[in-house]
């Protein structure tokens, strides 16, 4: 077939409109997810590399230092896979844990404050760990330490979004601490969190 | 508890709605309830007809469509949203072989990004048989009041890849209500929607 001609002018302002000038922070949030969901498929990566990919995303887009994704293993016990941001007693304690569903599920034992649309905030206040596992944090010793002003994030103080699969089923879950600025995040962030939290859920159901 | 933590939860609970305040909230909130729809979702018909009304119903698109490519390599529409019957037929009847897709000669574009290319009324990107599947072919050879306004005959595909990154199908977006060209936003949405999709209707 003959080659049809390109309206010039259109195809410039096309590129103009598209392609060119800076980024939105929009924009620069949803062509990172594309990008992450892009570079999981390309490189055919195992679970735990996958997972760690979504750490150190999740530590790029957000304010949070410390990220731990954990999943549910074969014997149907959850375990952190993918942690970022811990230094290496809270690392090695964190790989040697391991919780039922009920531990993540029933929140009658920590009671935390569900926010947004579906992130949940476990209280330093409430001691939302159990006995003996303190050195799953990266500053023990300021477990306890009280809260200036109830704008802070402390030692203690996570964020938990569940991953969840086909008929309401726990696939894993995202667990976000320590933000930069010792504040708590703001909601765009947890929102945007919670979107990315969406989209690993779509791939652990997959992928699985 | 102390009661600043208490006040900390009181500001979770006030300051934290889980209603979306913007626009790019509430189509995030969509997005992600789309995803979670077709996680157990066997039927890639369904993942199709529901990615095509969500689309529909958050950007200014009337007419959005998905063509996938078959087992003989060619590409054909599966769905559509907002042609009249008789132009779904011819539509329907259309095929694609992947030079079509990918080579400029017969349907000249312009590419906005990897997965994304414009195709503008200026240079006819249609084949003459594809005339009848245009909901308003005779608006064809109108002129375009201003540049970055939206005519009969301009469309956006945006592909579809699968797990191994290969082409597998492209969304089809056309004549929007405001009857201007889309926003970089819907266009990077559309992206990133396109890229769920293939996950969702592809095997790793």
């Amino acid at each position: 077939m003959e080659r049809k001609a390109k309206d010039m002018g259109q195809e410039k302002l096309l590129l103009r409109m598209y392609s060119s000038g800076s980024e939105t922070d929009d924009e620069e949030f949803l062509g990172g997810i594309r990008n992450f969901l892009d570079r999981i498929k390309a490189t055919g990566e195992t679970m735990d590399a996958m997972l760690h990919e979504a750490a150190i995303y999740i530590a790029a887009f957000t304010q949070f230092k410390e990220i731990s994704i954990g999943v549910k293993g074969h014997d149907g016990m959850f375990r952190y896979s993918a942690l970022v941001g811990y230094n290496k007693e809270a690392e090695a304690a964190r790989r040697k844990t391991s919780f039922s569903l009920k531990d993540l599920t029933d929140i009658s034992v920590y009671r935390p404050q569900r926010f947004c649309r579906t992130s949940l905030f476990y209280l330093s206040e409430k001691k939302s760990y159990p006995a003996g596992s303190e050195n799953t944090f990266n500053k023990p010793n300021l477990l306890g330490t009280p809260r200036q002003r109830a704008e802070d994030m402390v030692e203690g103080d996570y964020i938990e979004i569940h991953l969840v699969g086909k008929n309401r089923e726990m696939l894993g879950w995202i667990e976000v601490s320590g933000p930069i600025m010792g504040k708590l995040p703001k909601r765009d962030s947890v929102m945007e969190l919670e979107f990315f939290a969406s989209c690993l859920a779509l791939v652990l159901s997959r992928a699985l | 508890m102390m009661n600043v933590g208490n006040a900390t939860e009181r500001m979770l609970r006030e300051q934290y709605s889980g209603t979306p305040s913007n626009p790019n909230e509430n189509i995030m909130f969509a997005v992600s309830s789309f995803a979670a729809r077709s996680i157990g979702q066997d039927s890639i018909d369904v993942i199709l007809k529901d990615a095509t009304r969500t689309i529909h119903r958050l950007f200014d698109f009337q007419f959005v469509a998905i063509s996938l490519r078959d087992r003989d390599d060619v590409f054909r529409y599966k769905v559509q949203l907002g042609l009249t019957a008789e132009s779904e037929k011819k539509y329907f009847d259309i095929t694609y072989t992947p030079s079509d897709l990918f080579d400029d000669t017969s349907f000249p574009s312009t590419s906005v990004s990897e997965i994304t290319r414009f195709y503008m009324a200026e240079n006819a990107p249609y084949k003459e048989d594809e005339l009848g599947s245009y909901a308003r072919p005779t608006h064809l050879a109108d002129k375009r009041p201003r540049a970055d306004d939206m005519v009969e005959g301009d469309y956006i595909d945006i592909y579809i890849r699968d797990w191994k990154n290969e082409v597998i199908g492209y969304f089809e977006v056309a004549s929007t209500r405001g009857k201007k060209l889309p926003t970089r936003d819907a266009i990077r949405w559309l992206e990133l929607i396109a890229t769920l999709l293939g996950m969702m209707i592809s095997k790793k």
